[in-house]
């Protein structure tokens, strides 16, 4: 049968199904990040909020008018504080992540390979609101119970909860990343180094996480761009106060935790709910910076390569 | 200089090299030569003890290193490997400068110290690994910036950093264009005037007899012949040998 149609017209025919899938990603792509943007710039193009006053205002109260009668919704708070559980969760996580990548490949290849990095990869799926809810059931738990016995009257939510939760989310992916990026050192790196005389620590510290340092930081930003964009989980446990947090054990929220508490409320249209778009667009834009950034490792790593 | 007695390489419970005894003198270049799989490279890695990193590879017989067995438990490879020095088929330069890249192993070990010192011995190094006058005015550019054939005396510079007395090659031009291979069979001569025991494996026939004086062949595991370069290639007395080398397999 097949035999009877042309091979122009087959080769059109995929051509053209392929060519339609592209469009439709690409088409989405453009219409999520059109929407998204003009929702976001709404607020201060048609609401007249001012850009600096959003990005730099440290009360967020959308109900209530400020002195010029617009909504007070500074950002600050909450972009402060998704930084603060990003960075946070990220150095605990880090060097977790890159030293049992090592114990993987370089001290024991045969039983990481086939034991520890399944297992590290059945991490990844589990759903984010289950870690959520572990959190809030362990880590806010022993954080109010060791700030008790130490005299200090906290709830256990905050940044600090949020940070070690997230941290424990982005562990699998860090890790496995890690992984892979020790691995794909070559061997001959080891045994140039070996071969000079060197032990395995000096090996693994000077030439092996040395080469593999651009694909680390992208393992790296990926964990981070994760952090920063994991909504649930870190609703559960930051307990929800858009104020500045004052110590790592205050209650605080982050971009997304403002806005998947406050979505579902505001009727669409309102000031409110395009402050929220605004939020979105912020997260955005974030994100693409943290893309843009591993864009940038990977090309000046294959440049040096080259 | 360095000698194996009844040399034997396993895999896995499978025997790679069969017992070799060879013996290599300071001051000249020996070159391993036999079609792939022979078992020269196998052999080459025993020296430095460098197929202990293999996992399930097995040693056995003595490797006599100025007198002294070296292939024993005890024996602390770290050590050996700082005056058995090693180049690769591929170059495998550190992601650094190309002074650190030098310096890495003397640093290491503490032969260096004080910037007089480093830069004496960076000189010193890319001098005698015949790389010095392209690079002495980018001493602290990138060593991945470098060609093929730079890179890989960059390795020959940075092995002779260490001043060894035996340099092993394994195949060190095999990933070269013709012009960079001369300039390497070159300094590995000029290694040998120096009193050093080189020792090259090679598939490439005419560059073992343009860069050696004694050569080994290797088949199927076996050390079948070893003798003058002039007389293995003019006189071969074993017929494998013979085939080899003119062009009847491998």
């Amino acid at each position: 049968m097949a035999k009877h149609v042309p091979k122009r017209r087959v080769e059109l025919v995929g051509k053209g199904v392929t060519g339609a899938c592209i469009a439709l990603v690409a088409l989405l792509v453009v219409t999520l990040v059109a929407m998204v943007a003009q929702r976001g710039i709404s607020t201060f193009a048609v609401d007249g909020i001012n850009l600096f006053d959003f990005l730099t205002g440290t009360t967020w109260n959308p109900h209530q008018d400020d002195a010029n009668g617009m909504p007070t919704v500074g950002a600050l708070p909450m972009i402060v504080g998704s930084f603060s559980v990003t960075i946070l969760s990220t150095l605990v996580a880090l060097p977790i992540a890159v030293g049992s990548a090592i114990f993987v490949v370089e001290v024991a290849p045969g039983f990481g390979r086939r034991v520890f990095q399944p297992l590290i990869e059945l991490l990844v799926g589990i759903p984010s609101v289950v870690y959520g809810l572990i959190g809030l059931t362990v880590i806010v738990a022993w954080t109010r119970d060791v700030g008790g016995m130490l005299g200090q009257n906290i709830t256990g939510y905050g940044i600090f909860s949020s940070s070690i939760v997230l941290a424990v989310m982005i562990l699998p992916t860090v890790t496995s990343l890690s992984i892979d990026a020790l691995a794909a050192v070559p061997n001959e790196y080891r045994e140039g180094s070996y071969a000079l005389g060197c032990t395995r620590w000096q090996t693994v510290w000077n030439v092996v996480l040395r080469s593999a340092l651009p694909s680390l930081m992208t393992a790296v930003i990926l964990g981070m761009t994760r952090a920063f964009g994991e909504a649930l989980a870190v609703q559960m446990v930051i307990g929800n106060a858009a104020q500045i947090p004052s110590s790592l054990f205050t209650p605080a929220s982050t971009l997304t935790s403002v806005l998947t508490m406050g979505m579902g409320n505001e009727a669409m249209g309102t000031v409110y709910n395009d402050v929220l778009w605004s939020l979105a667009l912020l997260l955005m834009a974030m994100s693409l910076v943290f893309i843009l950034i591993i864009h940038l490792i990977g090309r000046k790593g294959a440049r040096k390569h080259g | 200089m360095i000698e194996t007695r009844d040399l034997t390489v396993s895999y896995g419970g499978v025997e790679a090299l069969h017992a070799t005894s060879l013996e290599f003198q300071a001051g000249q270049v020996t070159a391993l030569i036999g079609p792939s799989g022979c078992g020269k490279s196998t052999f080459l890695r025993c020296l430095n003890l460098m197929n202990r990193e293999i996992p399930g590879c097995c040693v056995g017989g003595s490797i006599l290193y100025h007198g002294r067995d070296v292939n024993t438990a005890k024996e602390n490879l770290f050590e050996l490997r700082k005056s058995i020095g090693m180049v690769f088929q591929q170059p495998t330069p550190f992601r650094k400068s190309i002074r650190e890249n030098i310096l890495f192993a003397p640093k290491r070990h503490g032969l260096v110290a004080g910037r007089e010192q480093e830069d004496a011995l960076v000189e010193e190094s890319l001098r005698a690994g015949a790389l010095w006058d392209e690079v002495k005015d980018k001493l602290d550019k990138s060593a991945c910036a470098l060609s093929g054939g730079q890179q890989q005396r960059l390795c020959i510079a940075r092995t002779l950093a260490m001043r060894p007395d035996v340099v092993l090659f394994d195949e060190p031009c095999s990933a070269l264009d013709p012009i960079s291979t001369y300039t390497i069979e070159e300094t590995i001569r000029a290694i040998a005037e120096r009193g050093i025991c080189a020792i090259i494996v090679t598939h490439n026939m005419e560059q073992a007899a343009r860069v050696s004086d004694r050569t080994a062949f290797f088949y199927l595991g076996d050390m079948v012949e070893t003798g003058d370069t002039k007389q293995i290639f003019s006189a071969p007395r074993d017929a494998r040998l013979a085939d080899y080398l003119t062009g009847r397999f491998g």
